[in-house]
């Protein structure tokens, strides 16, 4: 993928579970690569779906998307899990963290599913590398803990070094603020920021407090772009 | 109580043990072989008796007056004398030397003749741990059938041979 | 690897489950393969109730039934063989042992055995188990008993006590309709157990069956006035007609072959010997159906172990539905979530299976001595058989493939959920 390739472009994706109603009908979007974009919509407007199909958990949707200039729709499933594995990194809202592994290990478990990601450490071992992350975002002292005893926060910033570890081109935040204070989310959002920008990754961002919209690049409203929504 | 326990199922056994008994002392196609070991270490010294149906050996068991009978009947032996390694297998590696004893035809009444054969056993190596095998029909195609009693120190043990499947573990 | 030490840490985390998982098939493997090692046990126990005997000697009639009445004590003799025709044998040049059993009559259920000191020199059971005395010692006297140890814990019996025979065999309950009860029995000494039948008999001379019968006619005790007085009989004057059978040990192995021809076609009297081993080895053939039965039983137990299993793993699905969506988001393919399940359900049974042999050898250990002296049960302690092996590795795949079920149920669940579960 080139540079100048966008990191998302959806065009004419229509998406349902099974036989039920359609969830996603967006005729197109575009994300440039490097851009911090802001997500937003009601609960129901299908913002998970969405992301599960740039995701390439979720199949059996027409349309064309590519993520990273592939058409994902082309890759086996297979290839979609390595590429995902490689290429994206991802948080989720709540629960974003293997309990019976300790911190350490949540953070490198992308890392050593997928040698493409473990490649781009650049010569860097695992261990180090995943210090440094974690010193970036403030738990390298937690490294060795169990993840079931940190805080709520302190859980998201190992979700996010996880994610962030092995420069991904892509991050994909499902609300990964919605369990913190105000304080705390701000301070999340500056470091997630800051490692993206370190890593000179994309950012889709998903949220319905659009109290966080100005500090992104972009704000797009998915009932604005989805026509299923209504 | 183990004892006890054993009694009960000697009493239930009895029934069907009483017929499964009910071999026929003479039935063609079955014959017995008793096998005794002094012991089965060392260099075991043995016998073997043999004893079949006239007509799965020979071949008839009316009394062999014609010079084709007594042909038949002369020549039946001497395989049986000769090949009786091939039917009763020992141990390769215990080195057993088979030298046949006696080896005759027995008239019972009837009408019936029984063929009734003893051998020396001498082997070289102990038979302790090892298996014996059987090859009966390869010699006498009409023994199908063949009781295998094995008598080895205080091992008492039987083994019923049948279409030569069969074997008998001799005890360490 | 990483999906082994996924699989590792997962278990570990719900240690709880785990343990109780890899208990319930560790005894179901401990019952499997204890029943096993007790079916050797027992089948070894069984042909071993007499050892050192070559021969059983008796009058012509089924080879069972010798078996039965000479070494169980069941049922009874048709005929009985001369005194004359024992001795002969007795002295046969290729005989190294005997021992006479005149039976017949009988004390509260327990059978009486008239013998002589030979019982109490050559009998052996256990390969090479003789008879001791617990306390006391043989009958010298013509009317002295030695008891076997469940007679005399049965009916309370101590040296120096007196027990009445009864003429034929009376059961347990009802005193026999003919008693000997002028000439009454004195307790000399008590047999050490055995764990065989030899404790439930008790132990007279041959001289004694003869004195008690002394003055009875056909098989009717004598006319009043007849009776001869129990004082007026010694050992001396008693003479001994007949008994009922013997044991017999040859000089070699291979004399035992000639001696059964021999006595088989013994010409004073019809007789039959057999070789006990053979017959219990037939009779033993003929009961195994118990033996199917209780390995069908455990093997309904090592079926209901593996289902707990099932059940554990597939109820803990639930709650993993999150760990699978993050694995999935973190590019873990299905075939990964699979095989991270099956390798999960695999671990239980491995581990189960080394608990089971663990407990089975810890058990055996412990209770060998104890299951051997109040059973008679020798349950050995070994490796695990060819058997014990086989039904190891059944349970290792067994639960290997036990483990696709909720292992698909995790991957059908990772394609409905795709990234999104709400708990």
């Amino acid at each position: 993928m080139s540079e100048t390739s966008p990191a998302i472009r959806l065009t004419d994706l229509h998406f349902s579970y099974g036989k039920g109603p359609k969830i996603l009908d967006v005729p197109s979007l575009e994300v440039k690569a490097g851009e911090k974009v802001f997500l937003f919509g009601p609960s129901g407007s299908g913002k998970t779906t969405l992301l599960g199909v740039l995701a390439g958990v979720l199949g059996g949707y027409s349309g064309r998307v590519e993520v990273l200039g592939r058409d994902i729709a082309k890759l086996s499933g297979s290839q979609r899990d390595a590429f995902r594995g490689s290429h994206l990194g991802y948080i989720f809202q709540l629960f974003n963290l293997i309990p019976y592994l300790s911190v350490m290990e949540n953070i490198t478990l992308p890392c050593r599913l997928s040698a493409e990601r473990r490649g781009r450490l650049n010569g860097v071992s695992l261990e180090q590398a995943a210090h440094g992350v974690a010193k970036r975002l403030g738990i390298d002292e937690l490294l060795t803990k169990r993840v079931t005893n940190l805080s709520v926060g302190q859980q998201q910033r190992v979700a996010a070094a996880r994610s962030l570890l092995g420069a991904p081109e892509l991050i994909i935040a499902d609300e990964p603020t919605s369990s913190l204070d105000y304080d705390h989310r701000e301070r999340f959002l500056e470091l997630l920021f800051e490692s993206c920008k370190a890593a000179g990754a994309t950012l889709l961002f998903v949220s319905h407090d659009r109290s966080l919209m100005h500090l992104f690049d972009r704000q797009l409203s998915l009932p604005a772009i989805n026509k299923a929504g209504t | 109580m183990f004892m006890r326990f054993t009694v009960v199922l000697v009493v239930a056994g009895m029934a069907v043990f009483g017929q499964a008994r009910s071999r026929k002392a003479h039935e063609h196609g079955s014959a017995k072989v008793s096998i005794a070991f002094e012991t089965a270490t060392g260099a075991p010294k043995g016998v073997i008796a043999f004893e079949a149906p006239a007509e799965s050996v020979v071949g008839f068991e009316h009394e062999a007056k014609s010079v084709a009978d007594k042909t038949k009947v002369a020549a039946a032996l001497r395989m049986l004398a000769a090949r009786f390694g091939e039917m009763v297998i020992l141990p390769a590696v215990s080195a057993c030397k088979v030298t046949n004893k006696s080896a005759k035809v027995e008239a019972l009444k009837e009408q019936h003749s029984e063929v009734h054969a003893e051998f020396a056993v001498a082997c070289a190596k102990p038979l302790a741990g090892l298996e014996i095998r059987f090859g009966f029909m390869k010699v006498f195609p009409k023994i199908h059938d063949v009781e295998v009693a094995l008598l080895a120190g205080e091992q008492q043990s039987k083994a019923d041979v049948e279409n030569d499947k069969g074997v008998l573990k001799i005890a360490k | 690897m990483l999906v082994l030490s996924l699989a590792y840490q997962s278990l570990k985390n719900r240690v709880l489950t785990t343990t109780l998982t890899v208990i319930s098939i560790g005894l179901s493997i401990a019952l499997l393969i204890g029943v096993e090692n007790v079916r050797v046990g027992a089948r070894e126990s069984f042909a071993n109730t007499i050892s050192q005997t070559d021969l059983i000697v008796g009058a012509r009639g089924g080879s069972l039934q010798l078996l039965l009445y000479s070494v169980f004590r069941i049922g009874a003799a048709t005929n009985n063989i001369t005194y004359q025709t024992y001795e002969h044998w007795k002295n046969h040049p290729a005989v190294a042992w005997t021992i006479p059993y005149s039976l017949g009559d009988s004390h509260r259920g327990f059978r009486v055995v008239g013998t002589d000191e030979n019982f109490y020199t050559h009998y052996r059971y256990r390969r090479d188990r003789s008879i001791t005395f617990e306390s006391g010692r043989l009958p010298q006297d013509v009317f002295e008993v030695a008891l076997g140890s469940d007679v005399a814990r049965t009916l309370g019996y101590k040296t120096g006590d007196k027990v009445v025979i009864t003429h034929g065999v009376a059961t347990a309950a009802g005193r026999g309709i003919l008693d000997h009860g002028d000439k009454p029995f004195t307790v000399s000494g008590v047999l050490k157990k055995t764990a065989t039948p030899v404790d439930r008999s008790l132990y007279i001379q041959l001289e004694g069956i003869s004195a008690v019968h002394i003055d009875w006619t056909d098989g009717a005790p004598p006319m009043p006035g007849e009776e001869v007085p129990a004082a007026k009989i010694t050992k001396q004057t008693m003479k001994i007609d007949q008994i009922t059978s013997f044991l017999l040990r040859s000089k070699s192995r291979i004399d035992t072959l000639r001696l059964q021809r021999e006595i088989s076609t013994y010409s004073e009297e019809p007789l039959q010997a057999i070789i006990p081993g053979l017959t219990l080895q037939e009779l033993w053939r003929t009961i195994g159906y118990a033996e199917d039965a209780l390995t069908v039983v455990t093997f309904f137990v090592i079926i209901v172990g593996l289902l707990g299993m099932l059940v554990s793993l597939y109820t803990s699905l639930n709650e993993r539905r999150r760990e699978m969506a993050i694995l999935r988001a973190i590019g873990a393919g299905p075939v990964k979530i699979i095989s991270l399940l099956v390798l999960e359900s695999f671990l239980l049974s491995i581990a189960g299976c080394v608990l089971g042999v663990a407990l089975v050898y810890v058990l055996s250990v412990t209770f060998q001595p104890i299951v051997e002296q109040h059973f008679g049960l020798y349950v050995p302690i070994q490796a695990p058989t060819m058997t014990g092996w086989i039904y190891l590795g059944a349970v290792a795949v067994a639960g290997l493939l036990i483990g696709f079920i909720p292992a698909w149920k995790a991957y059908r669940n990772t394609l409905s959920d795709g990234l999104s579960v709400r708990l």
